[in-house]
């Protein structure tokens, strides 16, 4: 299964050194705590509020509070669970969030209604997950391929759907469109030809299942949107901007180490955050895996991870005005990053 | 008195011989139909990734043990709080409403407002107005509510009319009617809104892990879901449909034991009741209290935006509905909109309305003539109650496919239950005496079932065919939302992800507004067939 399978003695490496630096990180808050803090500013609480329920979508974060990349920053983070019916804007505009993610689209949206409130900080994936998946034996590789087929669109897939489809000259005759949830029964069962999934995550229920899914990118046809964007509202900015940038380095941090191996990231979220879940090893690091190219692009090898490109901001801006969702620059704002990198590609 | 006395005795002999055999015909008869299950899972369901086999349900359960353990907890946890809270408030609810016509009258409606919102529009306003734990055991709490309510006011006013005489004429008041008459006499529907509870609150807790949790059988089925790791997701629906049916079980031993004296009290003509009023009068009497409760409903969701002083973003208040819908200059284009959507959900509502109505008062009229197909279906019946829709849906949608009848499957299953458990009862509080009688006379099973069982059961039926109302419209959305794609159900679903509130407040109001109309419409029914068969239900 895995492209890389690591040999015992390295995993066994790994996980020894995690240990270690888990024990020192112990040992120096502990011994930190029962000196006289020296230091003047104190620890800001943020609260994080992801998306889904805890997966290694969100690797990098555990890695953040777990090595103390968030502590040495000054910024205490409550990662917050998501779910299917978690509404994260909602959550910044009543207070119980002081992050959220999200994709740009929806925090577009979320700002017709609440007056230019929220804006984008950092860009957790650079190219959305959103993909058409089919199976091999009737592929969906092209939106040409679509026509006469029966889509699986999740209703709240439906107007990124109408905007694909006429980005590509597919006419809403041309294809049925049903609503499906986030399995992939229906393809499995033949019910729909195609449904949109994440290219990270479904697909390897497929493959589990014995079967070979053939996936489609919306970025490799002209829907060119970020993913898992970072959002806050100005007034938790103006307010709280150095914990908002501690939280922030603390990400990028946690991001660094798990682009470097994911291995702990994946230990991290099927042992501990998740672990409830009923995750297995197995199928999160293939997630992780099929995560890293987006999450890594030659942006962000040039600028560091979670950064934002003038290029790809007005890419996104056409993608959702081709929504009809209106939107400019200030939904985005780099300063932070700036600050955090000053020219830099990482973070030591 | 010593032929009955004999009579009863012979009776209860060869029950319990008829007992022993039952059991066997239903173990055989289970047995029959795991293996039909495992067979068709095998060669079918399976590989089209809709349903588990049990044998690959057991091979989950037996993996992780600990992993299903801490999530029963976990759930279970949230569930019991929330049906222990709900059907608290419902029964102290349900007294109220039947000792104090005025507040029945002004208050009813509003808890009916609270069943009729649709889950999609619930959960993120829970999310915003409590913490985590406490969102989750509100929504369980919620799902028990008005059908216990319900059930606890069919029990009260269930209480016949000669011992109602004898206390007003021993001098006592409501409260003594209440004591020694209404509670008593209450017990078996208020139970069977307690074991209806069990599965509607675990149903909430799973639901309630929607807006975001660590841990629960609701993590547990969005991770299986979302792998499609089959096992685990047929493992949680066996789990909470176990959830659901040992409380369901253990409550109908209670009725059991309760019931033989409350349904062998010998009937009577009820007190007369008082001089009817003039049409008009009545008319206008009527309307008025429709004004208040609408009133009290206003205050209520107003006060509910201040009370938890709600974000703006996410509450909207009801003149911001208004504008929205009547004074904005967009207006008539939002209604029509609204509008279209609307005639499609009605379609939807009403037809599922008649078939979970139907299916519900066959099988339980079914299930009376014949005990073993009770003992049979009844766990089959507890399932589709108790296991998450989100689950069944592919499989109802290969079956029934996605037009109108894929809606008619998930609004009957949605419905159905809380029928066949309510006129179940129903059906099995006939007067020990008139049973007698019918005996006597040589009548047979069908003219006993046609000429009193179902006629004693009338008041249960209705009280179905009320809860049923709204119900089949919030399974309608339901439908809209997860298989057909259009009607308000879609449209909720779809301001949500917009965050487009204004809309989903709109959507939820009409949705609401049909909802509580539809339910007049069918009290309305039920007075006038009342009127005539049992005025005492009518309070």
């Amino acid at each position: 299964m895995p492209r890389l399978p690591l040999r015992t003695a390295a995993r066994t490496a790994i996980a020894v050194a995690a240990v270690a630096t888990l024990g020192a990180t112990l040992a120096a808050c502990s011994s930190s705590s029962s000196t006289p803090a020296s230091t003047t500013a104190a620890v800001t609480t943020l609260n994080y509020q992801t998306s889904w329920i805890p997966l290694v979508q969100f690797g990098g974060s555990y890695v953040a509070e777990k090595e103390g990349y968030y502590a040495a920053n000054k910024v205490k983070v409550n990662i917050l669970p998501g779910g299917p019916d978690v509404d994260g804007m909602a959550a910044l505009e009543a207070g119980k969030a002081d992050i959220a993610v999200s994709n740009p689209d929806v925090v577009a949206r979320a700002n017709a209604q609440a007056g230019g409130n929220l804006v984008i900080v950092a860009a957790g994936f650079q190219k959305s997950p959103l993909a058409i998946m089919s199976l091999s034996t009737n592929p969906i590789n092209t939106p040409a391929d679509m026509k006469g087929k029966k889509i699986g669109v999740p209703t709240g897939d439906a107007a990124t759907n109408d905007a694909f489809t006429k980005l590509n000259g597919i006419s809403s005759s041309d294809y049925t469109s049903v609503p499906v949830s986030f399995d992939v029964a229906p393809t499995l069962s033949g019910d729909v030809a195609g449904q949109y999934v994440f290219a990270t995550e479904q697909p390897i229920a497929v493959e589990a299942a014995g079967k070979t899914p053939t996936t489609m990118l919306l970025a490799d046809h002209g829907m060119n949107e970020y993913a898992q964007v970072y959002v806050v509202t100005k007034d938790t900015l103006a307010k709280k901007r150095a914990a908002i940038e501690g939280f922030l380095k603390g990400e990028i941090k946690g991001w660094q180490n798990y682009v470097a191996d994911p291995t702990e990231a994946v230990a991290l979220t099927v042992n501990d955050y998740g672990k409830s879940g009923g995750l297995t090893i197995k199928e999160q690091t293939r997630q992780a895996q099929l995560q890293m190219p987006i999450i890594v692009t030659d942006t962000t090898k040039a600028h560091g991870l979670l950064w934002m490109s003038a290029e790809d901001i007005d890419a996104n801006i056409a993608t959702i005005k081709a929504l009809g969702v209106t939107a400019d620059k200030s939904l985005f704002d780099t300063s932070l990053l700036e600050d955090i990198y000053q020219g830099a590609s990482s973070l030591k | 008195m010593t032929a009955i006395a004999t009579a009863r005795a012979s009776a209860r002999r060869s029950s319990g011989r008829r007992a022993a055999s039952r059991w066997g015909l239903t173990a055989g008869a289970s047995i029959l139909l795991l293996i039909l299950w495992e067979v068709l899972a095998d060669a079918w369901l399976s590989r089209l990734g809709v349903l588990a086999s049990p044998s690959a349900i057991v091979r989950s359960l037996v993996q992780t043990p600990e992993l299903y353990a801490g999530a029963v907890a976990a759930t279970g946890w949230v569930a019991v709080r929330g049906w222990f809270f709900g059907n608290l408030a419902a029964i102290v609810a349900g007294i109220v409403f039947v000792q104090v016509r005025a507040i029945e009258q002004l208050f009813l409606r509003l808890a009916l407002t609270l069943f009729c919102l649709p889950l999609v529009a619930v959960m993120p306003l829970l999310q915003l107005t409590f913490d985590p734990d406490t969102a989750k055991v509100a929504l369980a709490a919620m799902s028990v509510f008005f059908t216990t309510l319900v059930s606890t006011m069919l029990g009260l006013r269930a209480a016949e009319g000669g011992p109602l005489t004898m206390v007003r004429a021993w001098g006592g008041g409501t409260g003594a009617s209440l004591r020694v008459v209404r509670l008593p006499s209450g017990i078996p529907a208020m139970i069977t809104g307690l074991q209806i509870g069990a599965a509607a609150a675990v149903l909430g807790a799973v639901f309630g892990e929607f807006i975001g949790s660590e841990t629960g059988l609701g993590v547990l089925l969005i991770n299986g879901l979302q792998m499609l790791n089959l096992g685990r997701v047929w493992s949680v629906a066996v789990l909470a449909t176990l959830m659901a049916a040992v409380p369901y079980a253990l409550f109908g031993l209670v009725r059991r034991v309760v019931s033989p004296w409350s349904s062998s009290i010998s009937t009577a003509a009820p007190l007369g009741s008082t001089r009817p009023r003039p049409l008009p009068a009545r008319i206008g009497i009527a309307l008025a209290w429709v004004l208040g409760s609408l009133l009290v409903i206003l205050a209520a969701w107003w006060a509910y935006l201040i009370v938890f002083s709600l974000s703006p973003f996410v509450g909207k208040s009801p003149l911001t509905v208004f504008q929205y819908l009547v004074t904005d200059p967009a207006a008539a284009a939002n209604r029509e909109v609204l509008q279209k959507a609307l005639g499609v959900t009605l379609v939807h509502a009403g037809v599922g309305y008649l078939a979970g109505l139907a299916c519900g008062i066959i099988a339980a009229v079914v299930f009376a003539l014949v005990p073993v197909i009770e003992i049979v279906l009844t766990p089959l019946t507890i399932a589709l109650r108790s296991v998450p829709i989100i689950v069944l849906t592919p499989v109802l949608i290969l079956v029934f496919g996605r037009g109108l009848g894929g809606v008619v499957a998930i609004t009957t299953i949605v419905t159905f239950f809380p029928t066949l458990a309510n006129v179940s009862t129903g059906l099995s509080r006939v007067p020990a005496d008139a049973l007698m009688l019918m005996r006597s006379y040589d009548s047979s099973t069908l003219s006993t079932l046609a000429r009193v069982q179902l006629p004693y059961a009338l008041p249960a039926i209705f009280a179905s065919a009320r809860i049923a109302a709204p119900s089949a419209v919030l399974a309608a959305t339901l439908t809209e939302w997860l298989a057909t794609g259009d009607g308000l159900g879609n449209i909720i679903v779809v301001s949500r992800s917009y965050s487009n509130y204004t809309q989903l407040w709109a959507a939820a109001a009409i949705l609401t507004a049909v909802s509580l109309l539809f339910y007049s419409l069918v009290s309305a029914a039920e007075r006038a067939v009342l009127t005539r068969f049992e005025p005492s239900q009518l309070g």
